[in-house]
């Protein structure tokens, strides 16, 4: 199957999912008056969506969860799929964001994505990608796209 | 038709070893089958980040494969077969005529030099294949005859010439020149020792293997050193193979024409010395194919190193067989050992009294076996020079090392004209039914070498050598046939005073 065939038939799926998700039953929008932290995390992610439609990335999906995990953002850059963690931090934190991410979540992060794509029958190439949302006094500070955080070589 | 392959040696030998390449789609992943060691393994490393330095993203599963599956793979000169191979599916590389690529990468896609470019110049040569080296490795490959070769400086040049962008600059077959070798020390600065010097020219003529005992301080060591400048030119025939040995070891020579002269030392392993290894490598003993094996203190090498030494002395070659494989190097050298007569080094010294037990003699004396001084030619006696001889610091010492090395290299010119036909090159290598019927003896001769045979003890072998050695004196006297003096004169440097301290 060729790559352009196989990305618009996966997205022509991914796009009737969503349609039927959203019209059916209770997906909770994040809520805005939830706890501080989890606020933050929603900002992080909006913010990592704009800048990932600003750099020209196609958004299929966000919050896609499976008995795996969730994936924050799913993301098409040009034939190639991204799954995009997003990670986002005050500033003045120990660990700066990109470490946050251990083995144990890259091992969730990557049997989410597989199964996500191996559902939707899509051969072509995948990625996971990182973005580190840093935040100074609940104001954006900096945003950080890390490509390609497996390593592929062990 | 997959046209991109790489190399691995075996022994001497380049195996081709074609790359093949598969691109799927899914999470990034390399993974190399077909019996990787850990180099090829972490060619992958490299791989990616040279390839990146062109602008080429690896994505996707990226399976390679290494054919033929059941031969071990080894070292880094994988990389750029394995560099090309991937951008011929990905990268727009196009490999029109089968090639054969070496190479290591460097992270930001230069080429580094390897091991085994000569080799690889020999399978390309007889495939009829193109190949592609680093330039370090121009110069050695530059010496194959017929091989139509490339040098690479980097990646991106390469994919360059492969898209017919850039031209390469070919190597071009040049003719290997003689420098005589810088005699150091040359026979004119030793003082004394005509007869020890004329024994080294017999060695040198006829690549005989020599053993050199004396007292400390005799000058052992500066003769064997000296050997080195009286060696005749390696022929074309003995030059590639020289070159295949060196190569395969990383090791080039400033002058290719030289003898190679490798001194070990006597804490060397069986290993090191006869070769071996887990990746199977050449030991001194093929390293210094075609030239000088020179080992020092001789008793004290271990007695399994010595004796491991007796079956290649005899047949010019030498078989490793391990559990990776079994591999045939050549080993033709000139062996010159030295010695000292007993543990102190006194004995038969008519100054310094020995002080040496006879047990100590005993034990010293156990650690030569007959077998091994049976397969040393010429043995010599180095005596200590009295103090007149060594105060007289002025005038010359003899002839100097040019001049002995002039008539070396006629004497080995005439040997290598009456055997080329059989393929040797010097006199020790006649094999035995070739010794029979070529040399010729009159009856005279033969009554004398019969009374001498009578006299002291000698094996068959004994007997061959002496007959090599003569026939090595007869060809520096520019003689037709072997004569009495001759004769005389190879039984002198076999049965005289040299080893008497042996059999007391």
């Amino acid at each position: 199957m060729s790559l352009e065939r196989a990305l618009e038939r996966s997205l022509r799926k991914i796009n009737k999912d969503l349609a039927s998700k959203t019209s059916g039953k209770d997906r909770q929008p994040p809520s805005p008056t939830g706890p501080l932290h989890l606020q933050r995390g929603i900002y992080g992610e909006e913010m990592a969506t704009k800048y990932l439609t600003k750099i020209g990335y196609r958004i299929i999906a966000r919050n896609v969860s499976c008995r795996h995990g969730e994936i924050d953002i799913i993301a098409s850059d040009g034939d190639e799929i991204v799954f995009v963690e997003v990670r986002t931090r005050s500033k003045g934190w120990m660990m700066p964001p990109e470490c946050t991410v251990g083995p144990e979540k890259m091992k969730k992060l990557k049997r989410a994505a597989r199964i996500w794509t191996e559902k939707r029958n899509y051969t072509g190439f995948w990625r996971i990608d990182l973005i580190a949302v840093t935040l100074d006094d609940d104001e954006l500070s900096s945003i950080e796209h890390i490509k390609e955080i497996t390593e592929g070589i062990e | 038709m997959n046209s991109v392959s790489g190399m691995t040696l075996k022994g001497v030998k380049a195996v081709a070893v074609e790359v093949e390449v598969e691109i799927t789609g899914g999470l990034f992943n390399i993974s190399v089958v077909g019996l990787p060691d850990a180099a090829v393994r972490e060619a992958r490393e490299r791989v990616r980040a040279a390839l990146r330095s062109v602008g080429i993203t690896l994505r996707g599963r990226v399976a390679i494969n290494l054919a033929p599956a059941d031969i071990p793979k080894e070292g880094a000169l994988l990389d750029l077969a394995i560099a090309v191979g991937i951008a011929s599916v990905q990268g727009g590389v196009r490999v029109k005529k089968p090639s054969l690529f070496i190479g290591e990468l460097a992270l930001d896609g230069r080429l580094r030099k390897v091991r085994g470019a000569v080799p690889a110049a020999f399978l390309a040569v007889e495939k009829g294949w193109d190949l592609y080296i680093p330039e370090e490795n121009a110069a050695e490959v530059s010496l194959v005859e017929g091989v139509s070769a490339w040098k690479v400086r980097s990646l991106g040049e390469l994919f360059a010439h492969l898209r017919n962008e850039i031209e390469l600059p070919a190597v071009e077959h040049c003719e290997a020149d003689y420098a005589p070798p810088q005699a150091d020390p040359d026979f004119a600065d030793i003082k004394g020792q005509s007869v020890a010097k004329r024994a080294l020219e017999i060695a040198a003529a006829g690549h005989h293997n020599i053993l050199l005992v004396g007292s400390p301080g005799s000058g052992k060591t500066l003769l064997a050193r000296a050997l080195k400048g009286i060696l005749p030119p390696l022929s074309d025939k003995e030059l590639m193979e020289v070159l295949l040995l060196r190569s395969t070891v990383g090791d080039s020579a400033s002058s290719v024409r030289e003898r190679p002269f490798r001194s070990v030392h006597h804490t060397a392993s069986a290993v090191a010395l006869c070769g071996g290894g887990t990746t199977l490598r050449p030991g001194e003993i093929s390293l210094a194919s075609r030239g000088v094996l020179f080992l020092d203190e001789f008793p004290e090498f271990t007695r399994d190193v010595l004796e491991a030494l007796r079956q290649p002395l005899e047949d010019g070659q030498i078989t490793v067989s391990r559990a990776s494989g079994s591999v045939v190097y050549p080993a033709k050298v000139l062996m010159v050992a030295a010695c000292n007569p007993c543990p102190c080094g006194y004995s038969g010294d008519p100054v310094e009294r020995c002080t040496c037990s006879p047990s100590a003699l005993e034990r010293y004396r156990r650690r030569l076996s007959g077998p091994i001084l049976d397969r040393i030619d010429l043995h010599l006696s180095i005596p200590r020079l009295l103090p007149e001889e060594l105060v007289s610091l002025e005038g010359k010492c003899g002839e100097s090392s040019a001049e002995v090395a002039e008539r070396v290299r006629r004497a080995r010119e005439i040997q290598t004209k009456r055997w080329s036909r059989y393929g040797i090159g010097s006199n020790s290598e006649i094999p035995e039914k070739l010794l029979r019927r070529n040399i010729t003896l009159s009856p005279e001769v033969k009554g004398f070498l019969l009374q001498a045979l009578n006299r002291v003890r000698l094996s068959g072998r004994g007997l061959s050598r002496i007959l090599k050695v003569s026939r090595t004196i007869a060809d520096l006297d520019a003689a037709e046939d072997i004569r009495l003096e001759h004769i005389a004169e190879a039984l002198s440097y076999r049965e005289g005073e040299a080893l008497s301290w042996m059999k007391s």
